[in-house]
């Protein structure tokens, strides 16, 4: 097989003999912290740099017996819906190689799927991890905000984004997930509820009497050929005794623009830390400070990571906060608020993973608005902080993989699972 | 609410000197470009209902008690090459 480009960095390590993860191969983000292994981001920025300690999932991978194959290539600091945006170049779809692997987690849902690893790990702050697992044919969970300890996650946007596993199969996503899940004193936004050790259990497939919702925002206009897949796996449900009803929540609509709102201005922000001096890579030391950090800046972010950090510090400027930022802050409020209400009378939301089929390589680098617009269905969750799994429908093999996504109530996890285990292949 | 002033040139610029991210000549033209596109969009929040944020926060702390640091040698593995050992290197102050 050709070179796919999942891996920024290969690494020879070996596991223990004992834990849950015993003899399993484990690729990891190269967003996400590695004691003594340089990690990216994806970017120029970081390509020497070298963490001085493991992130907490890493300790407990680690702790869990796995062997660590190495670190996956990712959209710069995870802003791109494509693997595009990475300086390390694109990673391909390994069932097509002249698709996109799906971003910004791609290198590690491309692993995954080519089967360079059994397990791997991502980050979703937008969509992240269930964008490329479905556009790679593979499950990915995007857990419940705080469920996770994000402590060594190399910030993107902090309010939004967790890390969660991607695997093969819903059982494999849930076990993955009862080791890296539970609160951590390093981590202050992580919470002691739904600790690790039971997920795994509720990959059975059984779902009679499940009630689904299916958002009617989130399946107009979309492309035939991810709506018919989508569509057979309801009917699936059905089958197996789920009720599946068509509900409204009109806050979706103002998702996409609300999440890059927070985005951008969590980013540039967040980024203000690369400067050539603590971090990053110098442009030379003449001139003042103002001078050699612009240029180290210039010459360390790619465009994507511009843009956004751009954007962001346009929406915080004086005179614009109110307009963009704190309208921005309403509409995470009024989806949060909408998706409540929806859990009182449905137990899952279904929708499509994406709304379309995975990109042609290229086709969306002249066109940003266009590839931001492609994150309407992933979005919402990571403004309402909910849990979501991404998993495979029968798709076509010309026309490439399409993902089912579900959706559940905060720490509601299992259901996902269980929802997610009916209608796997 | 005050009306938006239409992005030009002069505006990508300013921000990109408050962002502290050089641009080139080509860059400029084109994030100008790129940005009153994806800045109109996000008009589309010019209506949105009122509603009442409720944040779920609550102190987190933890006992006062000494741990280890990193060890410096490890913290100053990433410094430039040229810098002397266990300093950071920045540009003159003038």
């Amino acid at each position: 097989m050709k070179n796919i480009n999942s891996f920024i960095t290969r690494i020879d390590s070996k596991g223990s003999k004992k834990g849950p993860l015993r003899g399993c191969t484990v690729a990891i983000k190269d967003n996400i912290s590695t004691k003594g292994i340089r990690t990216t981001c994806g970017s120029a920025m970081l390509k020497d740099y070298i963490p001085p300690y493991d992130a907490t999932v890493v300790e407990k991978i680690k702790a869990a017996g796995a062997t660590i194959v190495g670190k996956t290539n990712m959209d710069e600091f995870g802003m791109g819906t494509t693997t595009e945006t990475s300086y390390f170049g694109p990673t391909l779809n390994p069932h097509n190689e002249d698709l996109v692997a799906g971003g910004s987690s791609g290198g590690s849902a491309a692993a995954v799927a080519s089967g360079e690893a059994m397990f791997s790990l991502g980050t979703d702050t937008g969509g992240s991890i269930r964008c490329p697992a479905a556009f790679c044919g593979v499950v990915g969970i995007k857990p419940t905000y705080g469920l996770v300890s994000r402590y060594g996650l190399i910030a993107y946007a902090n309010s939004l984004e967790q890390i969660g596993p991607i695997a093969r199969t819903v059982e494999d996503a849930a076990k993955l997930l009862d080791v890296i899940a539970g609160v951590d004193v390093k981590d202050s936004t992580s919470l002691d509820i739904g600790k690790g050790g039971k997920y795994a259990k509720y990959a059975s497939g059984e779902v009679d009497g499940m009630t689904v919702g299916v958002p009617v925002e989130l399946i107009k206009g979309m492309d035939k050929n991810v709506l018919e897949p989508f569509e057979s796996s309801m009917e699936q449900m059905k089958e197996k005794g789920c009720t599946i009803k068509e509900i409204t929540l009109p806050s979706l609509e103002k998702a996409v623009a609300a999440y890059y709102i927070i985005a951008m201005s969590e980013a540039s922000s967040n980024l203000a830390r690369y400067d050539g001096v603590r971090y990053g890579v110098a442009s030379g030391f003449g001139g003042d400070w103002n001078q050699m950090f612009s240029a180290s800046r210039e010459i360390g972010f790619g465009k994507e990571v511009k843009r956004r950090i751009l954007l962001g510090t346009y929406a915080l400027s004086a005179g614009y906060q109110d307009r963009y930022y704190a309208k921005a802050q309403r509409v995470k409020a009024w989806v949060r608020k909408e998706f409540e209400n929806a859990f009182k009378e449905i137990e899952v939301v279904a929708s499509p993973t994406m709304p379309v089929l995975p990109f042609k390589l290229g086709e969306g680098e002249k066109d940003p608005l266009k590839m931001y617009l492609s994150d309407s269905n992933t979005v919402p969750v990571n403004l309402a902080g909910l849990p979501a799994i991404s998993i495979p429908a029968e798709w076509d093999k010309d026309s490439g993989p399409v993902g089912v996504q579900f959706v559940g109530a905060r720490f509601q996890e299992k259901k996902l699972i269980r929802a997610a285990s009916s209608i796997e292949r | 609410m005050s009306e938006r002033m239409e992005v030009d040139a002069e505006t990508v610029k300013h921000i990109s000197e408050l962002a502290k991210i050089d641009l080139d000549d080509d860059e400029v033209e084109i994030f100008t470009r790129q940005f009153k596109q994806i800045i109109s969009y996000f008009d589309i929040l010019d209506e949105v209902p009122e509603i009442e944020i409720q944040l779920d926060v609550k102190n987190v702390l933890r006992n006062d008690k000494k741990e280890n640091s990193l060890p410096r040698e490890e913290v100053f593995q990433n410094i430039d090459e040229t810098t002397k050992k266990d300093y950071f290197k920045g540009p003159k102050v003038r």
